[in-house]
């Protein structure tokens, strides 16, 4: 079977002159199937985002590999990823924003097609705004548009679902439902564990740098009192 | 790479400290206007001294406010994750955000030269193609020091950035005339040294043609040529080792 993401003994340490050294990752290794949808999770500072990073080559790691869809040097091309906090161009509007990010992978990419991408995410009557007036709740559907534009295989979200209210978070729930069902790849990381259930097939828990579970759901019966249990 | 020039240049044109600086660069070269009556019959020159002197000023401000924001703001605010876990490799990026930075660079010293060049033909009553030639020595040491600035930005925070182009731009200005005198008062040692310096820090003197617009010298075609292609590698240059830079840069 495919491994859209296979990471290797990752170690990452930082180093600072003013604080102590913090170990980020020790020897943290796990592959992701095609078609899965994992969910990460971990208090904060357990290396959750540290490890996305380098997944996505904005860090590089002490030691360790990461290999994203077998080494297909186009992989790039195949990957949603949506950070914690999105941000985007303040002066440039929500459409503006999404075309060019689009763009940067699909140079053909239609005006239709971004129109309808901001329609799904419930951003449609805000487009021609520049992002400076936008909520929290707006920048975060937009870092969702973007991350789906494209129709990539793989989608690594952090904290997807992190600042939008209610309705909002059953929209976007139902939106990466919809792209678990046409096969897609996601593995995000949350603090919110209620959205781990209805998404997930399997859970990764990281603490202190080290994987310390790695199950699928069935197997886990309730998943706040697992994480309790082995974060305890 | 297209993307990341067209978004740093439409992001910092849509800045309003941009219009602000073109608002009083614009001010100042009329300000000879006042000025000029007090000068004693030296009104033309005072206002060639004072346009360029504006352009190359408002010029800096621009790349001091907008280019070190940019980068740090990329960086900072976190916009650039976006666009380096697409098909970007960091070297594009940086090439993009310099481009970007460039061109806005550019509009905003061809909406003041254009000015200039305009009020200076008006006062003379002929075009004076001297005052082109010298914006456009103005436009070259912009770009050397967008490239400073970029490099800064790498490694730097906003502020430091602009401490350091604006050291920069100093010593651009002063190693190549400290040099003659060193030799001419013999101080082999210190001359040396400035030399070395002189291969280090642009030399901002060949592209600057004040002196021969103001007192109407001749512009010698082989300084003009030499300066931009000097301007040309010098920005190429730095922006590489930026580039080097943020390729090792954890983000």
């Amino acid at each position: 079977m495919n491994s859209p993401i296979q990471v290797c003994s990752l170690n990452k340490t930082y180093h600072s002159l003013l604080h102590p050294t913090v170990t980020a990752l020790n020897d943290v290794s796990f592959t992701i199937l095609q078609g899965e949808t994992v969910a990460f999770l971990g208090p904060n500072g357990a290396g959750k985002t540290t490890a996305i990073k380098i997944i996505l080559d904005l860090l590089r790691p002490d030691h360790g590999s990461v290999r994203i869809f077998d080494g297909d040097p186009e992989g790039r091309k195949r990957i949603g990823y949506l950070p914690e906090n999105p941000s985007f161009y303040r002066f440039l509007t929500g459409f503006e924003n999404l075309l060019s990010l689009a763009r940067m992978v699909n140079p053909n990419i239609s005006l239709e097609k971004v129109d309808e991408t901001l329609k799904l995410v419930g951003l449609y009557d805000a487009e021609d705004r520049p992002v400076k007036s936008y909520s929290r709740g707006m920048i975060q559907r937009l870092g969702i548009a973007q991350a789906i534009i494209h129709d990539p295989d793989l989608l690594i979200l952090d904290e997807p679902l992190s600042s939008l209210d209610p309705i909002g978070r059953r929209e976007m729930r139902e939106i990466l439902i919809n792209m678990k069902k046409r096969g897609k790849t996601i593995f995000f990381s949350t603090h919110i564990l209620p959205d781990v259930d209805p998404l997930a097939d399997r859970v990764i828990v990281i603490n202190k740098g080290k994987i310390v579970s790695d199950l699928s759901v069935d197997e886990i019966a309730n998943i706040e009192d697992h994480l309790i249990q082995i974060l305890k | 790479m297209k993307e990341v020039v067209l978004n740093s240049y439409r992001e910092a044109i849509r800045d309003h400290v941009l219009l602000v600086v073109l608002a009083f660069g614009i001010v100042m070269i009329f300000s000879s206007l006042i000025i000029g009556p007090l000068t004693l019959g030296e009104e033309i020159r005072l206002a060639k001294g004072i346009g360029l002197g504006s352009i190359l000023f408002f010029g800096l401000l621009i790349i001091l406010f907008i280019g070190n924001r940019t980068l740090y703001r990329e960086l900072n605010e976190k916009t650039c994750y976006l666009i380096l876990t697409r098909p970007i490799t960091r070297f594009q990026f940086i090439a993009g955000k310099a481009i970007g930075l460039f061109l806005t660079t550019l509009v905003t010293s061809l909406i003041l030269g254009i000015i200039f060049i305009s009020y200076i033909s008006l006062l003379t009553g002929t075009f004076q193609l001297t005052a082109l030639l010298a914006v456009i020595g103005i436009v070259f040491q912009l770009t050397m020091l967008v490239g400073v600035v970029i490099l800064a930005a790498t490694f730097l925070n906003p502020f430091l950035g602009s401490v350091f182009t604006i050291f920069v731009y100093i010593l651009g200005q002063m190693i190549p005339r400290a040099i003659p005198l060193a030799k001419f008062y013999k101080h082999h040692a210190i001359a040396k040294i400035l030399s070395l310096f002189h291969y280090i820090f642009p030399d901002l003197t060949y592209l600057d043609f004040r002196e021969m617009l103001i007192y109407n010298n001749p512009m010698p075609l082989d300084r003009l040529l030499f300066g931009f292609s000097y301007a040309i590698c010098y920005s190429l240059v730095l922006v590489f080792v930026a580039g080097l830079i943020f390729e090792q840069k954890d983000l």
